[in-house]
């Protein structure tokens, strides 16, 4: 007895120890970060580029305040971190965030100034991003520590009205923008996905089922082989066409450019990840299974809805999930063919040089995928359980 | 009226035939097993009765209606169907596995529950351990119970059972069998099933089928079968130890004979021409063996031999191979037969076994 509780107690100190060492290097690198590479920069307006702005100047114009923020952070680190790590990181980040509008409180807005993210600002958040990600927290603590951020984001949020951060400023200005394409955005992924699924279904049944199905298998295959863009433009020609002959379309809105051919070629491209979870889905579920649910009497319409749909959700779930995600980001190059979508402020960003506006296009994009591929994600997890017992 | 009858079915599988001319019929109550070599048609004989497949040729009659004026899907729900790899729904509990029929024919909720719970003691698995449980929390053996009790469980006429144990281990193998055996001595239905054991089919079986290249070679009691093979092909399958194998389903109570012991405590030596004796005490219970050359010892219990084994004691139950087999690793001629308690009901000797297969087997080899 006396030994197995050593033992525990020499893991226990080694894993302590490493939890210590890891947060040590956290820290170390946060702080080198913040000596070496400038965190802001101070821009008199969007095209000139200012001056700088180091962490070592913040110490000089505010020691005492500074030095308190940097020591609570450390202490926060190592008192909660290794239990909240997700907590740690999001604070981090909402305070690298919200810094400006505290900090530069009244700053003089009128003549354009701005205060730009720069490259230490990004390493932070790198730096910040896998402290959270790599930490082995319990899901209670997770839990928790999402719930205080929710809270203090919700706090901040509405303190950033007049935050002097060029990506604020830049909010600002675009929000009708914005709001109009992020709408846009979700309506040629959503129409693009349920047409989708509306013939993938029928296809992906006949796939699995019948040899005549594997052509249309093949033929969704050959079109992600398809750069994206180029099925975009080579759409363009027959839209043209079918708007040209046919007069109701073309009062409609349909024509070479456009929701139209946006639309389809989206649609096409969530044609294989759709079918793919249909077929394998169908094809996981055991021949056994089938034949004793004949055999038992089962009509051939009420085996395939209670016993091998059902038996075909997990893979399903993962095709839709794959096939949804995948349109929302595909979604973004709609607005080189004028459909609209949050592509429009990236390109228009990168036409103008402004990463503001990149940005502004990109995290709301990123808030889509990532958000819609977490829940359908959890919703295929819950399938899954329920389904835990199927397929061993 | 016959549950099930066959005339002349054929059945084609494109340019090859699988069943051909076949016909016989299976009366109530009636436990037939079809069996033969691979590729011989019994599956595809099985599934031509609840119209898996349709005969190519031949009239196929379910309760003397032919096959082809029912609806298969309803028919099928009054033919249970139970297979080798089972089959369960693992989306449902074993509950809603052995539902599945009743539900389909929509009894009501009561009906069904009591229904479940009731199949489920008598195919042995505890109602309240196992009806929330889902299949793959179950062994093989479990398994192919709540298969058994799912083919059961809207009491159809008839029941058809693939190979159900054919996954199973040999342990596993032979206390199913039993059983089977068990629930058949409890509601004697009508059962046709498939099988590639030889020794499932006799100790099962009241009639077997033998098949071979989708013509049926015999149909026939076990018993006559073995004493009689029909032709070259079924004394080959049966196998050369076919004397044997008619044992499998003879107890020792079919040959008991009565045994007069030496009873401790009383003086003298029983009344016997042989040169030994059980030895039993007050309670009758057996103590061994003892030889009466060597009777000048003061303790009766020095000169008693105990049995070589547990095992040779035997119980009116046990089968007449598997006596025989005690005899022979044992090296007695005799075994006592006791009651569960140990006490001695009777002998079997090795003579009576002898006997009983001498009765009937005509041929040699």
């Amino acid at each position: 007895m006396a030994k197995g509780s050593r033992l525990h107690k020499i893991i226990e100190g080694l894993s302590c120890q490493a939890l210590f060492c890891r947060n040590m290097v956290f820290v170390i690198s946060l702080v080198l970060i913040c000596f070496v590479f400038p965190l802001y920069q101070l821009d008199p307006n969007r095209v000139v580029r200012g001056d700088p702005v180091f962490f070592s100047q913040l110490l000089s114009d505010s020691t005492i305040l500074f030095l308190c923020l940097t020591g609570s952070f450390i202490l926060l680190v190592f008192v909660i971190g290794s239990a909240f790590s997700q907590l740690i990181s999001g604070l981090g980040i909402l305070f690298l965030w919200t810094f400006p509008a505290w900090y530069w409180e009244g700053y003089p807005l009128a003549s354009g100034y701005r205060v730009s993210p720069s490259i230490g600002f990004w390493l932070m958040h790198l730096v910040l991003f896998f402290y959270g990600v790599l930490g082995d927290t319990s899901k209670r603590n997770r839990t928790i520590s999402w719930l205080v951020l929710a809270i203090l984001i919700g706090i901040a949020v509405p303190l950033q009205d007049k935050s002097p951060l060029s990506l604020f400023i830049e909010l600002r200005a675009q929000r009708t923008r914005l709001i109009g394409e992020l709408l846009q955005h979700l309506r040629l992924s959503f129409f693009a996905f349920a047409g989708a699924l509306a013939v993938s279904v029928p296809l992906g049944v006949l796939a699995a089922k019948k040899s005549v199905g594997k052509g249309f298998y093949a033929m969704a295959g050959i079109l992600q082989t398809v750069p994206s863009l180029a099925l975009f433009g080579l759409l363009m020609v027959p839209y043209r066409i079918l708007a040209q002959q046919v007069p109701v379309l073309r009062r409609w809105g349909v024509s070479g450019i456009g929701a139209a051919p946006a639309i389809t070629a989206l649609g096409l491209y969530a044609l294989l990840p759709l079918m793919t979870g249909i077929r394998e889905g169908l094809r996981s579920v055991p021949a056994q299974t089938l034949e004793a649910g004949r055999g038992l009497g089962f009509s051939p319409w009420m085996l395939f809805l209670k016993v091998e749909l059902p038996l075909a959700m997990p893979l399903v779930m993962a095709g839709t999930r794959t096939a949804f995600v995948q349109t929302l980001g595909n979604a973004a190059l709609a607005p080189l063919i004028g459909a609209g979508g949050l592509g429009f402020f990236i390109f228009q960003g990168i036409g103008q040089t402004s990463t503001d506006m990149v940005l502004l296009g990109v995290f709301p994009l990123l808030l889509l995928t990532l958000g819609s591929d977490a829940i359908l994600g959890a919703l295929q997890k819950r399938l899954q359980r329920s389904l835990a017992h199927a397929h061993t | 009226m016959p549950i099930l009858s066959f005339e002349k079915v054929n059945y084609w599988y494109g340019s090859q035939q699988a069943v051909k001319d076949l016909s016989f019929v299976l009366e109530e109550g009636e436990f037939a097993v079809i069996i033969g070599p691979s590729g011989c048609g019994k599956s595809t004989t099985l599934k031509m009765v609840n119209r898996l497949l349709d005969p190519t040729d031949g009239t196929i009659l379910f309760m003397g209606r032919p096959l082809g004026s029912y609806d298969p899907v309803e028919l099928r729900r009054s033919m249970g169907y139970a297979i080798q790899n089972v089959g369960l729904f693992p989306h449902w509990t074993v509950f809603e596995n052995i539902a599945t029929v009743p539900r389909l024919l929509k009894w009501p909720a009561e009906s069904i529950k009591r229904r479940v719970l009731e199949i489920l003691e008598l195919v042995g698995l505890a109602p309240a351990t196992y009806q929330h449980k889902y299949p793959a929390e179950l062994s093989g053996g479990e398994a192919q119970r709540v298969g058994i009790a799912r083919a059961l469980a809207a009491d159809p006429p008839l029941l058809l059972m693939d190979e159900p144990f054919g996954a199973l281990d040999p342990m596993q193998r032979s206390r199913h069998q039993q059983a089977l055996l068990d629930i058949q001595g409890k509601i004697k239905k009508t059962i046709l099933m498939v099988t590639h054991d030889l020794d499932e089919a006799i100790l099962l079986a009241d009639r077997i089928l033998i098949m071979n290249k989708g013509q049926l070679v015999q149909w026939d009691t076990p018993e006559a079968i073995l004493k009689a093979p029909a032709n070259a092909f079924v004394r080959k399958f049966l196998g050369t130890d076919r004397s044997l194998k008619r044992l499998i389903r003879r107890t020792i109570g079919e040959r008991l004979k009565p045994a007069i012991p030496l009873v401790l405590g009383t003086p003298g030596i029983p009344d016997t021409d042989r040169s030994w004796a059980w030895v039993v005490d007050q309670d009758n219970t057996l103590k061994g063996w003892m030889s009466f050359e060597a009777t000048n010892h003061d303790k009766w219990e020095d000169i008693i031999s105990p049995l070589p084994t547990a095992e040779t004691a035997v119980s009116p139950q046990t089968s007449l191979k598997d006596a025989l087999s005690i005899m022979l690793s044992a090296g007695m001629k005799v075994l006592p037969v006791v009651d569960p308690r140990g006490r001695l009901m009777g002998e079997i000797s090795m003579d009576a076994i002898e006997d009983l297969i001498k009765e009937g087997d005509p041929h040699e080899g």
